[in-house]
């Protein structure tokens, strides 16, 4: 070997320090890229379900028979319109209103204005429906105004209307109602639940082959698919104690679901709780539940009810297990007690999906819109929660 | 009044394993049930009639137990399950991983508190939402991409179809993807900021230490993540029932329909198979099935933690 080259330190840099140089900064960049798949992911999945649901209900807007009724009220212009192209629609409506209410008249009843208005509505629909061409021809031309407002009666319709074979007709009423439902249940059987078997773990377990086990079995439940859950609930509150396919078995499925969750997040907010706290407690005499209901919990309080609304949103939005459990498909009731059969929104959008038509699929793009509406102002409510406490504590 | 309440937290604590002894036990009674249960209801009670045979069930390449001639062999719900879980793990493991590289070594604090979020949103997402992606984008996406290569090399009928696991393992992937990364970007996290700079200070780049010291150092870690994301695609239903299809098949092909596990269960129950029928029972057959393998995953998961952990004091 070359003793004077030995000597000579190199400064500059050889091929294959430039390689590795290269290598790290791709990899730099390919890391970066793959962070940014995620994001870009949430991005088009929203945007997908936001333009596929607005989109919808502005391409309704323009010919939707309310905005016709309206624009016949208010836009004389409209009206003039109507008349060249659609000489018989007027005529006709004037025609049915005037009978229906000559006929109710002779039975001596009164027609109000409303009704009458609803009446027309009607017969606007049905020719609507019959004639497809007659309304194509005409233009609304609705203003930013109108088209706001009467968006927001589609929006207030499929909100307030019970399922339907028609996408135009069809709303979520009973699966909004029945969510609600599932949810409050779910939450009376599994906040208690949870959050108890969370204090004995953290303040009561001693360190036994027992305690363990219930630690191993709960990170277990916890990866347990949710529709194996289904099954459970099916076999046991189902046909096991008879509860069939009501609310009530609904919510206890559910409980079971999301107790493993509740449990940990319970968990990781009581062991944030510092000793010092308990010890000081303890010094003035207190019993160990006195200590944790007076001490430990209320300092714990903001994150077990993080823990738990991240929990509810997660209950809010399953599928699978209700589907087991057999909640009902098409259900055009609003179920009035525990015992009811119930329908809930993530399986009304499902079914919705599962429909060929496109115009389903654009329905179901808005009960998304509205669920994960719910789900960001559940999501909200958590972090803010959790912000408040972050604040507040100063130890 | 301290006593009662001590069991009182006890027994919610025991609920917990109350449920786990639930599962198992309804799952194996109804999968008993299921093997013994006579094939078709005959009249004379000294016929028994045929039973489904455990071995075809394990080894039967068909799978059609409501279809005539029945046949109950569950190869093709788990080769469908399989594919979406592989294709889902192309894209949730190397993507899982290397963002939490990136967040963990490279990200500014700002970054990452932005994108954690973000990542938390995606987990959140319910997974009737990632199904109507997958029906109404992903695939119509897939079907202009590839149906001018894939009839151009194989012919008109090889196109994408309008159900097919490549799309349920897209969504699948995207919807693990948060986890791994969430768990890898702890598991680097958790390796001692020695260890990088005794790299960094031999010379390495970015690179060499992130591959070779905290990789290493990270393994069980990084492991046990990608298995729980894997157990976490087998079990997914409804993005797989909705994208995937229900025609189960024997095949490696992700452009075509194939059924899981989990979609046969909720095919079956949200059809018209009366309750107690063999039909009906081979939803806790497959149940079962699903719950080993997951479990199995699971606690593979958790041994891994335990016996490639490298413990840094």
């Amino acid at each position: 070997m070359d003793v004077e080259q030995q000597n000579t330190p190199e400064i500059t840099a050889g091929p294959r320090l430039k390689l590795r140089h290269a290598k790290a900064r791709a990899f730099s960049v390919v890391c970066a890229a793959a962070t940014w798949v995620g994001v870009v992911m949430l991005v088009v999945l929203l945007s997908d379900v936001i333009f596929d649901s607005t989109g919808w209900i502005y391409s309704r807007v323009d010919r939707d028979p309310r905005m016709i009724m309206y624009k016949l009220e208010t836009d004389p212009q409209f009206v003039a319109q109507v008349e060249e192209r659609a000489p018989s629609l007027l005529s006709g409506m004037e025609r049915k209103a005037k009978s229906k209410e000559r006929t109710l008249a002779k039975n001596g009843v009164e027609l109000t204005a409303a009704e009458l208005a609803d009446f027309k509505l009607d017969y606007l629909h049905s020719q609507l429906a019959k004639d497809e061409h007659c309304f194509a021809a005409l233009d609304t031309h609705p203003t930013t105004r109108e088209r706001w407002l009467i968006g927001g009666t589609i929006i207030k319709d499929i909100i307030a209307t019970f399922p339907s074979r028609f996408p135009t007709k069809a709303g979520l009423k009973s699966a909004l109602a029945g969510s609600l439902w599932l949810i409050i249940f779910t939450a009376l059987f599994a906040i208690p639940i949870g959050v108890s078997a969370a204090i004995y773990l953290e303040e009561y377990a001693p360190k036994n082959r027992l305690s363990r086990f219930i630690e191993v079995n709960i990170a277990n439940l916890a990866g347990v698919p949710s529709i194996v859950y289904g099954i459970l609930g099916l076999a046991v509150f189902v046909r096991g104690i008879h509860l069939g396919r009501s609310v009530l078995a609904g919510a206890l499925t559910m409980s079971l679901l999301i107790l493993p969750v509740i449990i940990i997040a319970a968990r990781e907010a009581i062991k944030a709780v510092p000793d010092s706290i308990r010890q000081g407690a303890f010094a003035l005499g207190a019993t160990r539940w006195q200590t944790v209901r007076h001490h430990v919990l209320p300092v714990a309080l903001p994150g077990i009810l993080t823990g738990v609304i991240l929990a509810m949103s997660r209950a809010l939005g399953e599928t699978a297990p209700m589907i087991m459990i057999g909640a009902l498909s098409y259900v055009a009731f609003v179920p009035t007690g525990p015992m009811d059969d119930f329908t809930v929104l993530p399986i009304q959008i499902y079914n919705w999906v599962a429909m060929p038509q496109r115009e389903f699929h654009l329905l179901a793009a808005c009960g998304i819109l509205i669920l994960l509406i719910f789900l960001l102002l559940m999501n909200s409510v958590a972090i803010f929660v959790r912000q408040r406490a972050q604040r507040n504590i100063k130890w | 009044m301290e006593i009662g309440i001590k069991y009182f937290l006890l027994a919610c604590a025991l609920l917990s394993v109350l449920t786990t002894a639930a599962i198992i036990f309804i799952l194996l009674k109804e999968t008993i049930a299921f093997f013994t249960m006579p094939l078709e209801q005959v009249l004379d009670v000294n016929d028994q009639g045929t039973r489904v045979s455990i071995i075809e069930f394990f080894t039967g390449r068909r799978w059609a137990p409501v279809l005539s001639p029945q046949s109950f062999g569950v190869l093709p719900l788990v080769c469908g399950t399989l594919l979406v879980m592989v294709g889902s793990a192309f894209i949730s493991l190397p993507l899982g991983l290397m963002s939490a590289i990136y967040l963990s070594e490279y990200a500014s604090d700002r970054t990452r508190a932005a994108i954690k979020p973000v990542l938390e949103i995606l987990a959140g997402i319910p997974t009737v939402v990632y199904g109507y992606f997958a029906l109404t984008f992903i695939t119509p996406l897939l079907q202009k991409m590839l149906n001018p290569v894939l009839v151009g090399l194989f012919g008109p009928y090889a196109g994408v179809n309008v159900f097919n696991a490549a799309s349920a393992s897209v969504v699948v992937g995207i919807m693990t993807l948060p986890m791994v990364t969430s768990l890898c970007d702890d598991a680097f996290r958790a390796v001692p900021n020695s260890l990088r700079q005794g790299g960094f200070a031999m010379g390495a780049t970015r690179f060499e230490v992130a591959t070779q010291v905290l990789l290493p150092a990270a393994l069980s870690g990084v492991l046990a993540s990608f298995i729980l994301a894997l157990s976490r695609a087998i079990g997914e239903t409804m993005a797989v029932t909705l994208a995937a299809g229900g025609s189960p098949k024997l095949t490696l092909n992700p452009f075509t329909s194939v059924e899981t596990m989990t979609a046969y269960i909720v095919q079956i129950s949200l059809g018209d198979t009366p309750a107690g029928s063999v039909e009906y029972q081979t939803i806790f057959a497959v149940g079962t099935v699903l719950f080993a393998i997951t479990l199995g995953l699971n606690v593979i998961a958790h041994k891994v933690v335990r016996r490639f952990r490298e413990a840094y004091e």
